[in-house]
């Protein structure tokens, strides 16, 4: 993933924050997708408008967890939620 | 916009939405109702069964209404703790919501409702609001749970399950005000052992609440929507747990010692 690299939250998407946890729903296919820990402070991060980098120095900050390890952590999460449509790489 | 609802037998209820009047529910049995914002109208019965009609209009059609005017409804029972703490019990039909919530509430406990419980959710609590007073229940629940009872009366012709009101069951406390609350209970029925509680992920609990809850809004497009959003609400605010209940009714008294124990929140 590119670190310059913005995300849009699709139009179809409900999002929901409680105890740590965020709580997506696809309106369309009406499945659930939950994020727990670093992934759900990394969706209110991008969902903000954050970029990719800017979310992984923020997490850095709170999390005691190399750099490379977060990084492709949140590749991985970030591939999943593409692949889903629930957001998209903003290019603007 | 038509929407059918179906369980094993097949559709049971039609719910046809017009523009600018109101919504009509088609029942399979017969029974057809026209429902608004503020009225409900039986319009046709070519059941011939008074007792079917008012099961229809108690537990499906009231329960409509308040989350056509925009609160959760939720197919659940609930009670109200010795505490004033308000606790409801969710899960599939025959899994005990209604028996066990009558057993507390011959014990100390007050009964919100059997079968269908009103929420109204602030910022900060959710609360359980008082039904009508009266259980549903089948002939060996209400011989083992109600120390004495009426005859009560048939669901609808023909059917074991019976309804017992107020006159009936002198032994059941009815709640007189809203509780808040403190815990949703999944219900889930277990062979053997003891009764226990399993914590939910918020992530869990959400399509619980929703698969539990009256999907009925005024715009039909905005129904999986609402319900996300009231069912989240809800889960944000109380404890929402998996309860395993041992079958057999002589052991609903161990269930009620660990609710007792339980701490809310989540």
């Amino acid at each position: 993933m590119n670190e310059n690299n913005t995300f849009r939250v699709s139009d179809r998407v409900l999002a929901r924050q409680a105890g740590g946890e965020t709580v997506l729903l696809d309106l369309r296919s009406e499945e659930y997708f939950g994020l727990d820990g670093v992934g759900s402070r990394f969706w209110q991060l991008v969902a903000e408008g954050a970029t990719f980098g800017t979310a992984v120095d923020a997490l850095l900050g709170e999390y005691e967890v190399p750099r490379g390890v977060l990084a492709r952590d949140l590749d991985d999460l970030v591939r999943s939620l593409l692949e889903r449509g629930l957001v998209t790489v903003d290019e603007a | 916009m038509t929407y059918e609802r179906r369980d094993a037998g097949g559709t049971w209820v039609v719910e046809r939405w017009f523009a600018d009047g109101p919504i009509s529910l088609e029942f399979s049995s017969g029974v057809e109702f026209e429902i608004a914002a503020d009225t409900v109208r039986l319009c046709a019965d070519r059941s011939g069964d008074p007792d079917l009609v008012v099961h229809l209009l108690l537990d499906h059609v009231m329960p409509r209404l308040v989350a056509l005017r925009g609160d959760l409804m939720l197919h659940a029972s609930g009670v109200i703790d010795p505490s004033g703490a308000a606790h409801l019990f969710l899960g599939s039909t025959g899994a005990g919501k209604s028996t066990l919530a009558t057993a507390l509430s011959t014990c100390g406990w007050e009964l919100l409702d059997d079968d269908s419980v009103r929420v109204v959710i602030g910022t900060e609590r959710a609360v359980a609001v008082p039904g009508y007073s009266g259980v549903r229940l089948w002939p060996d629940a209400a011989a083992a749970v109600l120390a004495s009872s009426g005859a009560g009366v048939p669901m609808l012709r023909g059917h074991r399950k019976r309804r017992f009101v107020h006159d009936d069951i002198v032994d059941v406390r009815f709640a007189s005000s809203a509780g808040t609350i403190v815990a949703v209970h999944v219900l889930d029925r277990v062979e053997d052992g003891l009764p226990r509680v399993q914590g939910l992920s918020f992530a869990a609990a959400i399509p619980l609440i929703v698969e539990h809850s009256f999907h009925f809004v005024a715009d039909p497009m905005r129904s999986t929507a609402t319900a996300f959003t009231l069912a989240a609400a809800l889960a944000a605010v109380c404890r929402v747990d998996r309860l395993d209940v041992p079958r057999g009714l002589s052991r609903l008294d161990e269930t009620r010692v660990l609710l007792e124990g339980l701490d809310g929140g989540r």
